[in-house]
């Protein structure tokens, strides 16, 4: 792991799967996300999604692309996530931006207005980082939660079959999930 | 101060052999390039902006520019063809001369380092102008930027050696059912 450009490349399709996890997660807690630290937060897919399993890719384009059927449909297809405009709630901060999940990168990001006078050089510029590190916090808390799931055994035993019914419609046991969750995440 | 200042960003001229520069400037006002330390520290922040100007000449201007400099030599030479060297020179003659008529095209491109939490924030993911800043970025701090991925998110948070092991062995998920979609 410690070759730079090795652990750079190393298992790009974890992006995938963590707007996958992120997804999945935000439609079964009805968007409301609890971090296992630092603040919770509401977030959603929202206009944009696009899905992709080797050379196929599904494209959605509408309000609520994670609630079409086309998106449920590709997953079940063995489609996963590769791209998605996000939209979070932290506190009273609204962000929007798209999520290229191999990179982990985020484009396109609107923050709150500037709530200081535009005046103020420093100010502007301690506002604008204050925001994105505060989303940069929950993102991060986020993918940490995520991979002690991803790297539990019980990501394949329990986890991913799961994922496999509301993938296909059917009632996940959120219950179950969510002790599991908070087992594996207070093991850590 | 003194590394930064010497990466700032030098005007590129019509007769450069390069066409392309790039440098810091401002990242209040990318025409502003005579950084000071109240334009680039903003307490825990250095802020930068990469500049990149470029000749973007227009293939159909330089084309035609090309082919009327390139009958005045054949005439006043008395030739028929140019050769390979004679054609290369002629143009690199046009172009300098059409550099004088128009101004190379700006881009900024700002750059936020956080210095308590080491984290480079830029914004852009234009594929080029990533290996710019991160070439500009080394020989400015001597310091090697790693990329954000799946792989350095997992390894910032501190995984153990069975954490490494299992993460270098995942394969991907997958949801698909048998038959794929219903």
């Amino acid at each position: 792991m410690r070759d730079v450009a090795e652990l750079v490349e190393m298992n790009r399709f974890v992006g995938r799967e963590l707007l996958l996890w992120l997804w999945f997660e935000s439609e079964i807690y009805e968007t409301n996300l609890k971090p296992s630290k630092g603040p919770s937060c509401s977030l959603w897919l929202e206009t944009q999604l696009t899905l992709k399993v080797e050379t196929e890719e599904a494209r959605i384009k509408c309000p609520a692309p994670a609630a079409a059927p086309e998106a449920k449909q590709a997953l079940q297809q063995g489609k996963l996530p590769q791209q998605a405009r996000l939209h979070a709630l932290v506190g009273e901060h609204e962000f929007t931006w798209v999520m290229k999940a191999e990179e982990l990168a985020i484009g396109a990001l609107k923050i709150p207005a500037l709530l200081k006078a535009e005046g103020d050089k420093y100010e502007a510029l301690y506002e604008r980082m204050r925001l994105v590190e505060e989303l940069e916090a929950v993102l991060e808390q986020l993918f940490a939660d995520f991979i002690t799931l991803r790297l539990a055994a019980a990501w394949e035993t329990s986890i991913v079959p799961e994922m496999k019914r509301w993938a296909r419609g059917k009632p996940v046991d959120e219950k179950a999930y969510t002790a599991l969750k908070e087992k594996l995440l207070k093991k850590r | 101060m003194k590394r930064i200042r010497a990466q700032a960003f030098q005007p590129l001229l019509p007769d450069d052999d390069v066409a392309q520069k790039h440098g810091w400037a401002s990242i209040e006002d990318p025409f502003d390039t005579d950084l000071g330390h109240e334009s680039v520290f903003f307490n825990e922040y250095v802020a930068l902006a990469l500049r990149v100007d470029r000749w973007a000449i227009p293939g159909p201007l330089l084309k035609a520019h090309l082919k009327e400099a390139e009958a005045k030599v054949l005439e006043k030479k008395g030739l028929e063809k140019l050769g390979r060297k004679a054609k290369a020179d002629l143009k690199d003659m046009v172009v300098k001369k059409l550099r004088r008529q128009l101004v190379p095209s700006t881009r900024s491109v700002d750059l936020v380092w956080n210095l308590q939490t080491n984290v480079v924030l830029f914004f852009s993911h234009a594929k080029k102008v990533h290996e710019l800043v991160q070439e500009l970025f080394e020989k400015t701090f001597k310091l090697q930027l790693l990329i954000e991925s799946p792989g350095t998110a997992a390894d910032r948070r501190g995984m153990n050696a069975a954490d490494q092991k299992a993460f270098s062995v995942l394969e991907a998920t997958s949801l698909a059912t048998r038959g794929g979609a219903a």
